[in-house]
């Protein structure tokens, strides 16, 4: 365990990926995403306009990876704080993520630092997704980032 | 299909937006069931429900980010037309933002390179509620075409 005043957490799951998740994405998921949001663009949610379009068909809107429930990885233990509150997320959307595609996510902790802010003393979690389709190819990676923080 | 922007109609400073919001509980209920965030395990509390929220030091159930998130992608795919694509998108949840309220969502370009026959268009991006303050804001890349 690292310590470092009260900071504590597993060090050695830093940069360990693991399997979090398998996914089949359907046409359906998508366009009840789609409705959640109030998405219009028919490249999501019209099928036959979609076919007339640059991918030929439908495609997922790119945040619908946030509707792929997926696993958190290895636990790196941090204890800090007495909340957590979800402080960003940075995408790169590389494919299109097609119905019929099968999704899986691999997950690791890829750092853990801490700031001072005007609310105080906050620690991050980063953790980075891959999403990679049945065909080996990486459609997104995500960085999300957890904030610990006494409130 | 909405209409194809190009790379030489856009410059930095342009203002892209606003798409505008008003999320209501039933709207993130649904982007709960859908994103299947609301399950065993999940978060839901602080999204949907004023006690469970206040439990944990907010004013009120808030917006889950991944829909801030979402609706920032909404306003960039929106505006690159069917030929662009959404390179990246970085957001950082700064303050709760809370249900009820109208939202803007609004980019402004702040650089521009060719690469490759695409034009790479840089902005930022932020989500303004009725206050004037921006609770979610964050940068963007996205590919357009460039005529030729």
């Amino acid at each position: 365990m690292t310590q470092d005043t009260e900071l504590q957490y597993d060090a050695s799951v830093i940069g360990v990926e693991v399997e979090t998740g398998q996914f089949e994405v359907t046409k359906e998921h998508i366009l009840s995403y789609c409705e959640a949001i109030g998405e219009t663009n028919p490249l999501y949610t019209d099928e036959e306009a979609a076919k007339r379009g640059p991918y030929g068909g439908l495609i997922a809107p790119p945040g619908f990876y946030t509707s792929i429930r997926t696993g958190q990885g290895l636990d790196p233990k941090l204890v800090f704080g007495n909340t957590t509150f979800n402080a960003g997320n940075r995408l790169e959307f590389l494919a299109p993520i097609r119905p019929g595609d099968v999704i899986t996510a691999r997950t690791k902790v890829h750092e853990i630092y801490e700031k001072t802010g005007r609310t105080g003393r906050m620690v991050f979690l980063v953790r980075r997704t891959t999403y990679r389709n049945q065909r080996g190819e990486d459609v997104a990676i995500a960085d999300q980032s957890l904030v610990y923080r006494q409130v | 299909m909405a209409e194809q922007v190009y790379g030489d109609e856009v410059e930095p400073g342009d203002e892209i937006g606003p798409l505008l919001k008003h999320p209501d509980l039933e709207q993130v209920r649904r982007f709960l069931s859908a994103g299947r965030m609301g399950g065993p395990g999940g978060m839901a509390g602080r999204f949907t429900d004023e006690a469970a929220a206040q439990r944990e030091g907010l004013s009120g159930p808030i917006l889950p980010g991944p829909m801030s998130q979402a609706f920032l992608s909404q306003l960039l795919t929106d505006w690159a037309g069917p030929q662009g694509w959404l390179r990246s998108l970085d957001v950082n949840f700064r303050r709760p933002t809370r249900h009820g309220e109208p939202l803007k969502c609004i980019g402004l370009v702040t650089d521009k390179q060719e690469e490759g026959d695409k034009t790479l268009v840089k902005l930022d991006v932020f989500i303004e509620d009725p206050r004037g303050d921006r609770p979610t804001q964050g940068v963007a890349e996205v590919l357009i075409p460039t005529r030729r």
